[in-house]
C-alpha cells in the first residue's frame, strides 16, 4: 500500500502538527460550539493584533475598528476552519492583509486630496505638507521626536521589509514564521530584513548621533 | 573577507542567525576594522531606537464591542440550507445518470397511459355495473307490481299487449 507523503510547511513541520498547537486546539474547540475557546483565543491575542496593526496605520482608534474585523472573520471562518498552519500565523496574515487594504485605500484618498488646491486669501494656494524630518526648533531631542523619527522610518518601507521589520522587532517572529506571513522563502527573510536595517539606520543616524550627544 | 562581504552579514550577525564560521570571520574583521565596526554599531542602536515607538493599550471595552457585533451575526456554526445546490458529477457518472433519468422518463409516460387504460376500463365498467344495477334497482321497484300480475302468467295476453 502506497503512504502518502503528508504536506508539510515551509518550515518543514508536518501540517498534522498543528492540531497539537494550543491555539489551534481551542480553535477546533470553538468549531465544536465551545465560545470560552474564542474567548480564551481573543484575550490571548486581541493586544498583539491591534498593535500590529497600529505600528501599520499609525492610528490607534482605526487599529481597533480593524483589529475587530480580523477576530470576526475568524469568528465566521470556524465552520470552515482546517489547522493548515499556526494559529498565530494564520492570523497575523488575515491582520496583515487589512492594514494592507487600509493603506491602500488611505493612499488612494490622499493622491486625489493633495492635488486639491488651500484656498488662501490671494487666491488658492497649493498644498503644503511641513516637514518634520528634524527635531523640534528648541533643539532637545524628546521622546515624541524620537517616536515620530521611529514611525516615519518604518512608514518609508516597501511593505514586505515594513512586515519583516513589525513582526521582528515588535512580535519576535522568527525568520521561519515571518516568511509564512509574508508567504516566501526564508533566504527571502533574510534579504528583506538586511535591506531594512540599511536602511533604517541611513533614516534614523541623525537621531542616533543626536541621543549619543545628549548622554555625553 | 572584504567590508563588502561583511556588511552583507552583519544583519545575521546581529540575529545570532549566521553560521559559526561565519561568525568568527565577522568578529576577526570587525577588530581590525573602524568602517563595518560603525557600521555595526549604528545598525544596532537603529533597531534599538525601534523601541522607542511604544505598544499601545487596548481599550477596555473591546471584547465586550467584539461579542456585541458577533451576536449580531449570530453562530457562524449553524449551517445554511443551500437552496439549490447543483452537485458535482464526475465525468463517468454521466453517461449512466443520463441513461437513468431517460428510462425514468419513459417509464413514467408509458406507465402512465397503461394506467390511464386501466382508469378508462374501470370507468366503463363501473358505468356498466352502474347500468346493471339501475336496471336490477328498476325490477325491483316494480316488483311488488309484478308480483301481483297475474296477467304475465297468461302469455297469450301478453302477446297480444305487444301487438298493440
Amino acid at each position: 500500500m502506497l503512504l502518502k507523503k503528508s504536506a508539510r510547511d515551509i518550515s518543514g513541520n508536518n501540517m498534522c502538527d498543528y492540531a497539537s498547537n494550543e491555539d489551534v486546539a481551542l480553535m477546533l474547540k470553538f468549531q465544536q460550539g465551545d465560545d470560552s475557546a474564542f474567548e480564551r483565543l481573543l484575550e490571548r491575542y486581541h493586544k498583539q493584533i491591534i498593535n500590529f496593526i497600529y505600528r501599520y496605520i499609525g492610528d490607534k482608534t482605526e487599529a481597533e475598528d480593524l483589529a475587530q474585523n480580523v477576530f470576526l472573520n475568524v469568528y465566521r471562518s470556524a465552520k470552515t476552519y482546517i489547522p493548515k498552519s499556526k494559529f498565530s500565523t494564520w492570523i497575523y496574515v488575515i491582520a496583515r492583509n487589512m492594514a494592507l487594504n487600509e493603506l491602500r485605500r488611505r493612499k488612494n484618498r490622499r493622491e486625489s486630496s493633495l492635488e486639491e488646491a488651500v484656498s488662501g486669501e490671494n487666491g488658492d494656494l497649493p498644498r503644503q505638507i511641513a516637514n518634520n524630518s528634524k527635531p523640534s526648533a528648541s533643539g532637545a531631542l524628546e521622546k515624541q521626536d524620537l517616536i515620530n523619527a521611529v514611525k516615519r522610518a518604518i512608514d518609508s518601507l516597501p511593505d514586505n521589509q515594513k512586515t519583516a521589520v513589525i513582526l521582528q522587532r515588535y512580535d519576535d517572529f522568527s525568520y521561519e514564521e515571518i516568511a509564512e506571513v509574508i508567504g516566501c522563502s526564508v533566504s527571502a527573510v533574510k534579504s528583506l530584513l538586511n535591506r531594512a536595517k540599511i536602511a533604517l539606520k541611513e533614516k534614523l543616524s541623525f537621531y542616533i548621533q543626536e541621543q549619543n550627544e545628549t548622554f555625553r | 573577507m572584504n567590508c563588502k562581504k561583511i556588511k552583507r552579514f552583519l544583519s545575521l550577525f546581529l540575529d545570532g542567525r549566521l553560521d559559526k564560521n561565519n561568525v568568527a570571520a565577522v568578529e576577526t574583521h570587525i577588530e581590525g576594522c573602524l568602517i563595518c565596526s560603525r557600521e555595526l554599531k549604528l545598525l544596532r542602536e537603529s533597531w534599538d531606537l525601534l523601541g522607542k515607538w511604544d505598544s499601545v493599550s487596548p481599550s477596555p471595552n473591546f471584547k465586550a464591542v467584539f461579542w456585541q457585533r458577533a451576536s449580531y451575526e449570530g453562530s457562524p456554526l449553524l449551517l445554511k440550507k443551500p437552496i439549490f445546490v447543483f452537485p458535482r458529477f464526475r465525468p463517468v457518472f454521466v453517461p449512466a445518470l443520463a441513461s437513468f433519468f431517460a428510462v425514468l422518463i419513459a417509464g413514467i409516460y408509458y406507465g402512465g397511459s397503461f394506467f390511464r387504460s386501466d382508469i378508462q376500463r374501470i370507468a366503463v365498467m363501473t358505468q356498466g355495473q352502474d347500468i346493471q344495477m339501475l336496471k336490477e334497482l328498476d325490477l325491483a321497484e316494480d316488483f311488488h307490481i309484478i308480483q301481483n300480475m297475474r296477467v304475465l302468467e297468461d302469455f297469450e295476453a301478453i302477446n297480444s299487449l305487444e301487438l298493440t
